[in-house]
């Protein structure tokens, strides 16, 4: 798949579901949302695709963008990696054999856990602790998309922290579509239960195009697997425990025991270690193992009501895989997933920083000043009853003619 | 080089609030991020900013930070009135400190802020009148891009 520089973000919204409630407007760690005339608005640059809107809007106004599964008929093979959570998800009745049998009848050839790529990226990144000495420390990781956007748009002097090591998910991507290169017509497919995801497949971090082909909706195939009776069959690559574990919150930190690693999960929690880091008032630490969502990846948005049970279920599935640290293909053909051109970014991820005020440095400076002036007349309360989510933002707003200043209910028209 | 400053903001200092000590230089930084100066340079200002802060907060009664920024560089001038520095050269010295107690308590009074100062800014300038107060002016110059 060819990276599409304009896709930008993947979460949507359906402009008739929302009632203006604003649960979604402060939640937003980038300060993204509007809510005018009773609508919520997104300012799609600023968005990281966190999920948060998604997680506290009551009317499910807030979706994520998928590709439809017809498009496997495109293909005369098809490959599907399924998220490093999915063995931990309840499906009732159903065994997890039984779900992987029924997730081939939907036309797959291959199935493939998304865990395998992190325990590849982790064995990777444990080489670049050991013999790399002038990393820039602490790593932040690349396996959580959502992390590297907020330092994008948010956190530009942490960005040279970042490690080179590609996303897990790109990683066994670009490994599979090397390993089955001569099947001519294959299609490469994720199911992703969060946004972050999706937007890192259709516009990739640090890669020139994507491995993949497209990238399904859990709750789309969950509904499916529960109607279709039809068992299949085909190859299926297991993670091993590390490959598990790595979507919960430390289970990185597990794997890197005999490094300085901090876990920290929650993207507020983030932002303000963030801050403090770029404050440089954090101890050393050798890596961060940062998950956006509470809990971790089991947390991730698309869950939202089952997030402590997968949290409980994923340690099961650990315990369960105890036995097999790692999974069969990486502990047979780990030299070929720490190839260069599968394993490390190919550009560099720069900041996007949508804090900026233009481009041009005068003009900055002109708007910052105008900003200054507007805010000074403001209450500071952050109400949010003008639909931005702080006063700050708003006269932002204000001075970008985004809004008008006596939208905010503290500004008497005849004081002005 | 540039007179005409596009954009001039001050900051109050206190001295002896070790609590808010650091919110100045914070400030600019932020100020820096969205005006889109180059990370490189937004790590210099903040150092030289910080110890700056600190040193007034530390030594002096009271003081304020202003930050200028010129389309070819960016100017800092930490004001205070307090004691004044009597030997400058010595001051100027890595690990020469008179810190007090309380700030080395809170890891202060290592001797290398204004050290840190000379090393990351492109001109550094001290006056002080004993007694008095103290001036320090620092700049980093903007490459032809930022
Ligand atoms: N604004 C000031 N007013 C009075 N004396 C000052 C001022 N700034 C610095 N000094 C003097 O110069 C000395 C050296 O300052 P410098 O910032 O280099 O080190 P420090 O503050 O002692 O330690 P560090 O900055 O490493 O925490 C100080 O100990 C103090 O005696
Ligand atoms: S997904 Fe996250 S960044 Fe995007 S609008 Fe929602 S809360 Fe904001
Ligand atoms: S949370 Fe946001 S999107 Fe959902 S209904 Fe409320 S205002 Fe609309
Ligand atoms: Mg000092």
């Amino acid at each position: 798949m060819k990276k599409d520089k304009n896709y930008i973000n993947s979460i949507r919204t359906i402009k008739e579901k929302c009632i203006g409630c604003t649960h979604c407007l402060r939640i937003c760690p980038t300060e993204a949302i509007r809510v005018r005339n009773r609508k919520m608005e997104l300012y799609d640059l600023k968005c990281i695709d966190c999920g948060e809107c998604f997680k506290v809007c009551p009317t499910g106004s807030i979706y994520s963008f998928y590709d439809n599964i017809e498009v496997i008929k495109n293909f005369d093979y098809n490959i599907l990696i399924v998220p490093n959570i999915f063995p931990s998800i309840n499906f009732g009745m159903l065994s997890y054999e039984d779900v992987i049998k029924r997730l081939f009848s939907l036309g797959f050839n291959e199935i493939w856990e998304e865990g395998i790529g992190n325990e590849a990226y982790l064995i990777a990144l444990q080489k670049i602790l050991k013999e790399t000495k002038d990393t820039i420390k602490p790593i932040i990781p690349t396996s959580c998309p959502a992390i590297v956007r907020l330092l994008q748009v948010n956190y530009p002097l942490l960005i040279n922290n970042l490690t080179v090591i590609n996303l897990p998910l790109d990683i066994l991507g670009n490994y599979i579509k090397e390993k089955r290169k001569n099947i001519k017509s294959f299609g490469l497919f994720y199911l992703s239960t969060y946004p972050c995801k999706v937007t890192a497949l259709k516009n990739p971090l640090g890669l020139k195009s994507s491995p993949f082909n497209g990238v399904f909706s859990l709750s789309d195939i969950y509904k499916r697997l529960m109607i279709e009776k039809i068992e299949g069959s085909g190859e299926f690559f297991k993670s091993g425990k590390v490959g598990v574990s790595s979507g919960r919150r430390g289970g990185e930190e597990d794997f890197l025991e005999e490094f300085k690693v901090i876990s920290i999960d929650g993207i507020w929690n983030i932002n303000k270690f963030f801050d403090e880091m770029e404050e440089e008032k954090i101890p050393y630490f050798d890596y961060i193992d940062a998950k956006a969502c509470l809990l971790g990846c089991v947390g991730g948005v698309f869950l939202k009501n089952q997030n402590f049970l997968l949290n409980f279920y994923n340690q099961r599935e650990e315990e369960k895989r105890r036995k097999s640290l790692m999974s069969d293909v990486v502990e047979k053909d780990i030299d070929e997933f720490l190839k260069d051109e599968n394993l490390l970014l190919t550009e560099k991820i720069n900041p996007r920083p949508q804090y900026l005020l233009s481009e041009n440095m005068d003009i900055a400076a002109k708007i910052f000043q105008e900003v200054n002036t507007i805010y000074d007349l403001l209450p500071k309360f952050d109400c949010g009853s003008c639909g931005a989510p702080s006063c700050r933002s708003f006269a932002e707003d204000v001075v970008l003619n985004k809004i008008k200043l006596t939208e905010c209910k503290f500004i008497e028209e005849k004081n002005l | 080089m540039e007179n005409q400053p596009l954009l001039v903001e001050s900051f109050k200092i206190i001295g002896k609030d070790y609590e808010n000590g650091g919110e100045a230089s914070s400030k600019i930084k932020s100020i820096l991020k969205k005006l889109g100066i180059p990370p490189e340079i937004i790590k210099k200002v903040s150092i030289c900013a910080y110890e700056s802060e600190m040193n007034i907060v530390i030594y002096a009664y009271e003081g304020e930070i202003t930050l200028f920024i010129y389309k070819d560089r960016i100017k800092v001038e930490a004001k205070d009135i307090g004691p004044g520095i009597e030997n400058l050269e010595l001051a100027m010295k890595e690990g020469y400190s008179t810190a007090p107690p309380e700030a080395i308590e809170l890891g202060f009074g290592a001797g290398m802020g204004l050290p840190n100062i000379k090393n990351n800014s492109d001109r550094m300038k001290i006056d002080t009148d004993i007694g008095k107060g103290t001036t320090l002016t620092f700049e980093v110059d903007l490459n032809e891009k930022g």
